[in-house]
């Protein structure tokens, strides 16, 4: 075996299994190296750099290669190691950053995303407890305590990591952000992570993006922040106020113009039953025409009110037949008494609006109407109104996105809680 | 981006809505525009 220089200001070591030459990254911090070439653990606080273990296994082709450079979280990070997790349902990697102004970081890749980990030297409350308080911050715990295996290890660490090396790891969530604690033995080793996007981390050190939940695992982390859940408030909110703006809108340019009434008795004579309102006059643009008809049909019977509105200008006509019903038993009641008509898009000009009351007995005939009880008609007509559909299909055009989009927003967060197995409430 | 392609999604449904309130058009027209669209004396509901 033999240095370069002495540890802990030694730069290049060759590894005295594979004779390797091996860079130190974070030389004079680290206390081991794993061989990049032959796995074998070499120690480093031992001025002769000392073979701990031999070992032959292949260097693994990281995603992040030791060695690799970037800018994340506003910092220079180059990453001088890298080891291998498993416990009984899953297996990850934890790549070690180092800068020498900001110490060490943890990279952690799951297969639903990354995190950036940044030891936390505080020691926030009991590492069993339920929950985690840090400030005003709570965080809850949301995984069983868990075994977790050092399977594979690479690269320098600043403490003699071993493969096969056991913790026991407990996990507690807030929002975006997961405080973690590793207990081996006596020692506890706090971590504060936080959840970064494989886009981001992928721009930071120049590699593929290799992705993050959905895409790539069945369950997001436990602090990966819901992408739909901000969004849905935005949409609620903008959608609630392009509402009201246009409720506003529609009461300003709906307002009714003067309108005309008139009144029938509906006897037995057709002129009784007949009338003709004029003239109207729709200036400017098309405008909705509003009949509002009120009628006393009598008991259990009805009336049927036909219009006919007519251009004077052109002689085009629109028809609109308003019923008047009023039925009713020992214990309910229909009373259809007052109907509105909209007539939509009116063109500008001069109108006439006719009337006829048809009733029950001047369908049965002409001799069976006469001698029959007079109904009144009141009919009051206009042009202008509010079409209050359009402001119903106003609301499903800007809020079934919204609500889409919360659906969205509630499926990840059952899909997550779905994988905790504390706070959850299938738990068993 | 997202917030911005609703913000224009929603300003688009606004300028229709503003459009049709302004013309007084409805895709649904609101009215029983066409004669004898109802039986007379349908009778009532009630069953």
């Amino acid at each position: 075996m033999t240095t370069d220089a002495v540890a802990p200001s030694v730069k290049a070591i060759t590894c005295p299994s594979c004779g390797g030459t091996l860079e130190l990254r974070a030389s004079g911090f680290s206390t081991l190296i794993v061989c990049l070439y032959c796995g074998s653990e070499l120690d480093l606080t031992n001025p002769q750099v000392k073979l701990v273990a031999e070992h032959a296994q292949a260097g693994a082709e990281l995603v992040l290669p030791i060695g690799s450079r970037g800018h994340l979280k506003g910092a220079d990070w180059t990453v001088i190691g890298y080891l291998e997790r498993m416990d009984g349902w899953s297996r990850w990697g934890e790549f070690l950053l180092f800068n020498p102004y900001e110490g060490y970081r943890w990279l952690i890749h799951q297969a639903a995303g990354w995190s950036f980990g940044v030891p936390f030297l505080i020691q926030p409350g009991s590492p069993r407890g339920l929950t985690q308080k840090i400030g005003n911050e709570h965080f809850k715990k949301c995984f069983r305590e868990t075994i977790n295996t050092v399977d594979y290890v690479l690269g320098e660490f600043y403490w003699q990591v071993r493969k096969g090396e056991q913790a026991e790891v407990n996990g507690y969530v807030s929002g975006n952000r997961m405080l973690s604690c590793e207990i081996v033995g006596d020692g506890y080793e706090w971590t504060m992570e936080e959840w970064v996007s494989s886009s981001e981390v992928a721009a930071a050190f120049g590699i593929e993006d290799t992705g993050q939940y959905p895409e790539t695992g069945t369950h997001p982390l436990p602090h990966q922040p819901n992408p739909s859940s901000g969004l849905a408030g935005f949409m609620f909110t903008v959608g609630a106020a392009a509402l009201i703006f246009a409720l506003v809108f529609a009461v300003v340019f709906g307002s009714a113009s003067p309108r005309s009434e008139a009144s029938l008795l509906a006897g037995d004579t057709a002129q009784s039953r007949q009338v003709v309102i004029e003239p109207f006059t729709i200036t400017g643009s098309s405008q909705p025409f509003t009949i509002d008809t009120r009628g006393e049909p009598g008991d259990n019977s009805w009336l049927d009110v036909e219009y006919v509105l007519t251009n004077m200008d052109t002689g085009e006509s629109r028809v609109a037949n308003q019923p008047i019903e009023y039925y009713y038993g020992r214990d309910w009641k229909e009373d259809d008494r007052r109907g509105t008509i909209k007539l939509s898009s009116v063109p500008p000009g001069r109108y006439s609006l006719e009337a006829e009351v048809v009733r029950p007995e001047d369908e049965r005939g002409t001799s069976a109407s006469f001698g029959s009880k007079a109904k009144p008609v009141e009919i009051v007509a206009g042009p202008g109104g509010i079409f209050w559909s359009n402001l119903v299909l106003l609301f499903f055009v800007l809020f079934a996105p919204a609500f889409w989009v919360l659906a969205k927003s509630m499926s990840f967060e059952a899909v997550r809680r779905d994988d905790y197995d504390y706070g959850n409430d299938d738990e068993d | 981006m997202k917030r911005r392609l609703f913000l224009v999604y929603a300003a688009t449904s606004l300028v229709a809505f503003g459009a049709a309130a302004m013309t007084g058009y409805s895709p649904f027209g609101d009215g029983k525009q066409e004669r004898d669209a109802y039986s007379r004396g349908g009778g009532p509901s009630h069953k």
